[in-house]
C-alpha cells in the first residue's frame, strides 16, 4: 500500500499505481512527480483529509481531485489553507499565531505574470467603476497571447507606473469584491519568497530577463512570452503566513514538498528550475492570501518589470534530482521520508 | 498524417485536443468538460489558468490552424445550440458559459458562431450570472464584437456608442465602438463599413469633447480603426471622414497625418501652413476641407520651404493637448532654426505667427502666463 500525506488512513493506490507506472517523458515525470509529492507530503495535516478524499471520490484521476480540492478549498473565500482548525500545523507567522517568531518588518517578494492575469483584467474593464479602467480596454480585447503581450507591453513601456497604479486600485476594488459571501472564486493563495534570499541569487536590475525571476520561484509561465512584476512588501502586510501543501498548489507538478526534519519556520522550500548549473542553496517559501498590493510595494522592489526573452528551464527529473540532492545535503531523514523522488 | 506532438506542456495538450478535432464522430460531451476545467490529463498544468486560455494556446499555430479553428467553432456551436445559458448539467454552469463565451470570442470563426451566438443574446437569459465577479453579459458582448461576418448589429453598437441602454447587453461607449469596429462586409471583402465607422467616430468625438485627454483618446481611435483595416485608411481617408461628418476643431490634432502630396506642386495642409506659405508666394488655393481648417494649396517656386515647416507643425501637431501649445512649439521650433536656403521673409512670417500665437495664448490663459512670467 501506497502511503498518502505520508500515512496510510487513505487508500488510493489504483489511482496512484496509475501516476508511479507512467513512461519516463516529461509528461510521464511530471505525473510520477505528482505522485510522489501526495504520497510523502507530511504538512497535510489528518483534518484536511476528509476533504480531499471527497475531492477524490468524485474524481478517481488524482490530477483532477487535486484540481477540484484547489477550486473548491483553496481557490475560495475561507480556504482550507487559513482555517486554523484544519492547518494550523503550518502557520508561520501572522495574526493567528501566538507569538511572531518572524521580524515582521520581514521583507517578502513576489513575482506577478501580469500576463497570466486576464480575468482581473477583464474584471477591472468590465466592473471597476474608475475612469481609469479605460487603460485596460486593449488588454481585454486583445484576440491572441501576442496581442495581449503586445498591449501589455504598450502599457507597461508607456507609463509603467500610472499603468500600474491603476492595475493595483482596479485589483483591490476586485478584492473587496469577491469577499462578498457568494461570490464566486476569489483568487488562489499568494506564493511569496524572502526578498533577501530572491535577490541573492537574481539581480533584476541587471538580469531584466523575467523567465530567470520565475525559475527562481519554481513557476513555468504558461504563455510565452509574458510580462512579470516585482513587488516587495513586510510580512506584517501579509496577514498570517503559512507553510503551503502540495494540495495549496493544485497539484502543480513543480511544486516539491519540505521534508519533516525543516523547521516550520522556514516554509515551504521552492523547487529552482534553472539546474544548470544546478541550485547552490535551499531558499524558502511561503503562502498567504491576496492581499492589496500597491504601487509602493513594486517601487520597492525596484521598481522593475520585464519580459520573459526564452522558455524557463525544462526537464522534471534533473530539477528534482537537484533539489532531492541539496535537501539531503541540509536535512536529516530525507531518505527515508522519500526514497525516491522520481 | 500528423506529427507527434513533443514532450511539452504544448504537446500535451495537443495531444488530446488535434485526435478529438480531427474525428468527425467526436463526443461533443468533451469540450464541455474541457471548459469545465476537467479532462486534461497530463496537460493539466496550471490550476489558475482558465481552460479557454490553455485549449487557444495549444491550436497549431500553423496552416492548419483553420481548420481547427473551424471544427472547435462547430463543437462550440454544439454546445451553444443545447441552450447552455438555459440549462446546462455542469459543476459550475457560469464557468462553462464564461469559457465558452471567450473561447468564441478568440476564434476567427464568425460565420459559423454568429447565429447561435446571437440566438443566445436574444434569449436574454445571463441577467445575474456571474462568474469570478464578472456579468456574464460582458463575456456574451465580447463573442458578439468577434463574430460579425455582417453589420446586422449595427444599430445595437450604435446604442451603446451613444449612450442608451441595449435590452440584454451593458456597455460602455467604447464598446459600442469595438463592435463597429468588428463588423464586416458580408461580401468577404474586407472593406470597412465605412458609413457606420464615420458615425461612430463622430458620436465618441461629441463625447470626449468634455475630457482633459480627448486628443490622445481620440487619436488612439483613430489608429485603432486603421490598424484594424490595413491599407483602407491612407492617410486622406480621415480627412475626409473629419470634412463629412464635421468633427470639432480639437480632432485636427489626432488625425495622424495632415500634410500629403496630391500631386506635382500640390499638398494637403493644416491651415496654419497656409497662413505661413501664402505671405512667401502667391499660392493657389485648390480646396478647402474641414470647415476650413485643412486647405489643398498648389505652390511653386517654395515647395521646398513648405515641405520642411509643414514636417516641422506635424512633429508637433499631432496629439498636442490643445491646438494654441501646438503651434507655439511649432512656431518656436523654426524660428530657432536658420536654414541657409530658407527663402527672405520667411523668418519674418515665423515671428510673425508666433507673435499672434502668443496673444491668442494671452487671451486664453491670461492667468497662468502671468504667473509663469
Amino acid at each position: 500500500m501506497y502511503p498518502v500525506f505520508q500515512r496510510y488512513t487513505l487508500n488510493l493506490d489504483a489511482a496512484l499505481d496509475e501516476l508511479l507506472r507512467q513512461p519516463a517523458t516529461e509528461a510521464g515525470l511530471r505525473n510520477r512527480a505528482v505522485a510522489r509529492n501526495l504520497m510523502h507530503d507530511h504538512r497535510v495535516s489528518p483534518a484536511r483529509e476528509p476533504a480531499f478524499q471527497e475531492c477524490a471520490a468524485l474524481h478517481p484521476a488524482l490530477r483532477e481531485a487535486l484540481q477540484r480540492y484547489y477550486d473548491t478549498r483553496v481557490r475560495t473565500s475561507g480556504p482550507d489553507f487559513l482555517n486554523d482548525a484544519l492547518n494550523l500545523n503550518n502557520f508561520v507567522a501572522g495574526a493567528r499565531v501566538a507569538v511572531d517568531k518572524m521580524d515582521p518588518n520581514t521583507p517578502l517578494l513576489r513575482v506577478i505574470n501580469l500576463s497570466r492575469e486576464r480575468a482581473a483584467f477583464q474584471w477591472a474593464y468590465y466592473e471597476w467603476s474608475d475612469r481609469r479602467k479605460d487603460r485596460f480596454r486593449r488588454i481585454v480585447n486583445a484576440g491572441g497571447a501576442a496581442e495581449l503581450h503586445g498591449a501589455l507591453g504598450e502599457q507597461l513601456v508607456g507609463n509603467a507606473e500610472a499603468f500600474l497604479d491603476a492595475w493595483f486600485a482596479a485589483s483591490s476594488a476586485r478584492r473587496e469584491r469577491l469577499r462578498v459571501p457568494g461570490a464566486n472564486k476569489p483568487d488562489g493563495p499568494v506564493w511569496a519568497v524572502l526578498a533577501k534570499e530572491f535577490r541573492r541569487e537574481v539581480n533584476p536590475r541587471d538580469d531584466d530577463d523575467a523567465a530567470r525571476w520565475f525559475e527562481a520561484v519554481g513557476v513555468a509561465p504558461g504563455d510565452w512570452p509574458a510580462w512579470a512584476i516585482l513587488v516587495e512588501y513586510p510580512l506584517s502586510e501579509a496577514g498570517t503566513l503559512v507553510r503551503p501543501t502540495f494540495p495549496d498548489s493544485g497539484g502543480y507538478p513543480l511544486h516539491f514538498p519540505s521534508p519533516p526534519s525543516a523547521p516550520l519556520s522556514v516554509g515551504g522550500l521552492v523547487m529552482h528550475l534553472q539546474t544548470d548549473p544546478p541550485p547552490a542553496v535551499l531558499r524558502s517559501e511561503f503562502i498567504h492570501e491576496t492581499i492589496d498590493f500597491q504601487l509602493q510595494h513594486w517601487i520597492a522592489a525596484g521598481p522593475h518589470y520585464a519580459e520573459t526573452k526564452r522558455l524557463v528551464a525544462a526537464g522534471i527529473q534533473r530539477q528534482r534530482l537537484a533539489h532531492y540532492k541539496l535537501l539531503l545535503r541540509n536535512y536529516n531523514g530525507v531518505s527515508q521520508w522519500m526514497p525516491q523522488c522520481v | 498524417m500528423r506529427m507527434t506532438p513533443p514532450d511539452t506542456p504544448s504537446g500535451w495538450t495537443q495531444a488530446l485536443l488535434l485526435p478529438w478535432l480531427d474525428d468527425p464522430q467526436r463526443d461533443e460531451r468533451q469540450l464541455l468538460r474541457w471548459l469545465e476545467g476537467y479532462g486534461y490529463g497530463d496537460a493539466l498544468v496550471d490550476p489558475n489558468e482558465e481552460p479557454y486560455v490553455r485549449l487557444l494556446r495549444e491550436l497549431p499555430p500553423g496552416a492548419d490552424l483553420p481548420k481547427y479553428e473551424r471544427e472547435l467553432a462547430r463543437s462550440a456551436v454544439g454546445l451553444l445550440d443545447s441552450k447552455p445559458d438555459l440549462q446546462l448539467d455542469a459543476e459550475d454552469p457560469d464557468k462553462v458559459l464564461y469559457n465558452l463565451f471567450r473561447l468564441c470570442g478568440h476564434l476567427r470563426c464568425a460565420t459559423i458562431l454568429a447565429e447561435p451566438l446571437r440566438a443566445l443574446f436574444r434569449r436574454n437569459s445571463l441577467e445575474g450570472r456571474r462568474y469570478l465577479d464578472i456579468d456574464l453579459r460582458h463575456q456574451i458582448r465580447f463573442a458578439l464584437i468577434h463574430n460579425q461576418p455582417d453589420s446586422s448589429l449595427e444599430t445595437v453598437w450604435m446604442d451603446m456608442a451613444a449612450g442608451r441602454p441595449v435590452r440584454g447587453l451593458p456597455g460602455v461607449r467604447l464598446d459600442g465602438f469595438e463592435g463597429i469596429k468588428c463588423m464586416q462586409d458580408p461580401k468577404g471583402t474586407g472593406a470597412p463599413p465605412w458609413k457606420a465607422i464615420a458615425m461612430v467616430l463622430t458620436e465618441l468625438a461629441g463625447y470626449l469633447s468634455k475630457s482633459v485627454d480627448k486628443v490622445e483618446q481620440f487619436a488612439h481611435l483613430l489608429l485603432e480603426i486603421r490598424e484594424r483595416f490595413p491599407i483602407h485608411f491612407d492617410p486622406p481617408a480621415f480627412i475626409v471622414m473629419s470634412d463629412e461628418q464635421h468633427w470639432p476643431e480639437w480632432t485636427d490634432l489626432a488625425i495622424p497625418e495632415l500634410f500629403l502630396q496630391t500631386g506635382p506642386g500640390r499638398y494637403i495642409v493644416w491651415e496654419p501652413i497656409y497662413e505661413f506659405v501664402k505671405d512667401l508666394e502667391n499660392v493657389q488655393k485648390l480646396n478647402s476641407f474641414c470647415d476650413g481648417r485643412v486647405i489643398e494649396v498648389r505652390v511653386r517656386a517654395i515647395a521646398k520651404t513648405l515641405k520642411r515647416a509643414a514636417r516641422v507643425v506635424e512633429e508637433f501637431r499631432y496629439r498636442a493637448e490643445s491646438r494654441e501649445t501646438a503651434l507655439m512649439t511649432a512656431w518656436s521650433a523654426l524660428a530657432a532654426n536658420q536654414w541657409d536656403d530658407w527663402p527672405k521673409g520667411a523668418s519674418e512670417v515665423v515671428w510673425r505667427l508666433l507673435l499672434r500665437i502668443r496673444e491668442d495664448l494671452v487671451l486664453v490663459f491670461p492667468f497662468e502666463l502671468a504667473s509663469a512670467a
